[in-house]
């Protein structure tokens, strides 16, 4: 287990049930020596397919920092945890041939990787370190509702429109991951991010009865520096 | 004319970014989105972007599955 004092992980927000915990995923060689020891063989091969050192790195940092959440929260060692995805990229955990029954989704961009564990298992997160995008416009009129697109074309300054770009994607891409349907689900344009948060409020209650009847937390993690979302649908 | 495999590594270094530098695939095109560290959002831009410059398709899912950037050349010339 890694001491408190060396972790590169550390609580970031608590919502209701749910903890999100912010990685940091930054270069340190040290951390990824310590990381490598906790993924299992069959994640250290999977790190070692990315062709670029920034997402290997990403990748051992989360998911190491993933293991020894889980260990903790469960009560298990690193070995009888066994991680893994279904072919929509829904994480789920084994522990001892049992699989737990909580919800927990990872993102990571640029330097910011964000875990998130709770009751509920539709739970998704996802973080975009704020950056100008090359096909912006494209992306508008691809992953936006028509209201998203509008509020999107009123603003003049290119790097307003980049960060509430953002702001929306990681709010669809956070429920589209805890539906845990990956991109064989609904459009992001049909995942229209409510009125209230896209006027500022940082969290809400909303439905999206493209995917149930139930409602759903959506709440706004994003700072100056990296836009995030999480959702969780709540009773 | 330039080969698929030219036009698509021109259009995956214009177009993808990881850590802020261009998507540099070289020759050996045996290699997938995934491996290459693209977030999703990129993969939604890839898809529209690879219709747009080879008349296809595809969804956002094939982009995401198609196993190596070489499967999507065998793909467009098949």
């Amino acid at each position: 287990m890694i001491p408190v004092d060396e972790r590169w992980w550390r609580e970031y927000r608590s919502i209701d049930d749910v903890v999100v915990y912010e990685v940091d995923v930054s270069e340190d060689d040290r951390r990824e020596a310590l990381a490598a020891h906790i993924l299992d063989e069959e994640e250290w091969e999977r790190s070692q397919r990315f062709v670029f050192p920034g997402p290997r790195r990403r990748f051992a940092l989360c998911r190491s920092a993933l293991r020894s959440i889980l260990c903790l929260r469960i009560g298990c060692s690193n070995d009888d945890l066994k991680l893994g995805a279904t072919d929509q990229e829904k994480p789920y955990a084994i522990v001892r041939n049992e699989p737990i029954e909580f919800g927990f989704n990872v993102s990571h961009s640029g330097d910011y990787g964000l875990i998130a564990i709770g009751e509920a298992p539709a739970l998704g997160v996802d973080v975009e370190f704020r950056r100008h995008h090359p096909n912006l416009d494209l992306l508008v009129s691809t992953v936006l509702s028509p209201d998203e697109k509008a509020q999107i074309a009123s603003v003049n300054d290119l790097g307003e429109k980049n960060n509430l770009f953002f702001d929306f994607w990681t709010v669809k891409e956070a429920v589209l991951k805890a539906v845990g349907v990956g991109m064989s689900g609904p459009e992001p344009s049909e995942i229209e991010v409510p009125r209230e948060m896209r006027e500022g409020s940082r969290s809400c209650i909303t439905q999206f009865r493209q995917i149930s009847a139930r409602n759903w937390r959506l709440v706004n993690l994003g700072t100056s520096k990296f836009a995030a979302a999480l959702a969780y649908m709540v009773d | 004319m330039a080969s698929t495999a030219d036009r698509l590594r021109a259009m995956v270094s214009n177009n993808l970014e990881v850590d802020g530098k261009p998507v540099n695939v070289g020759d050996d095109l045996n290699v997938g989105l995934t491996d290459l560290g693209v977030s999703s959002v990129d993969v939604v831009a890839f898809a529209k972007l690879a219709n747009e410059e080879f008349d296809l398709s595809l969804t956002v899912e094939d982009c995401a599955n198609i196993p190596t950037l070489q499967a999507l050349v065998d793909r467009i010339d098949g």
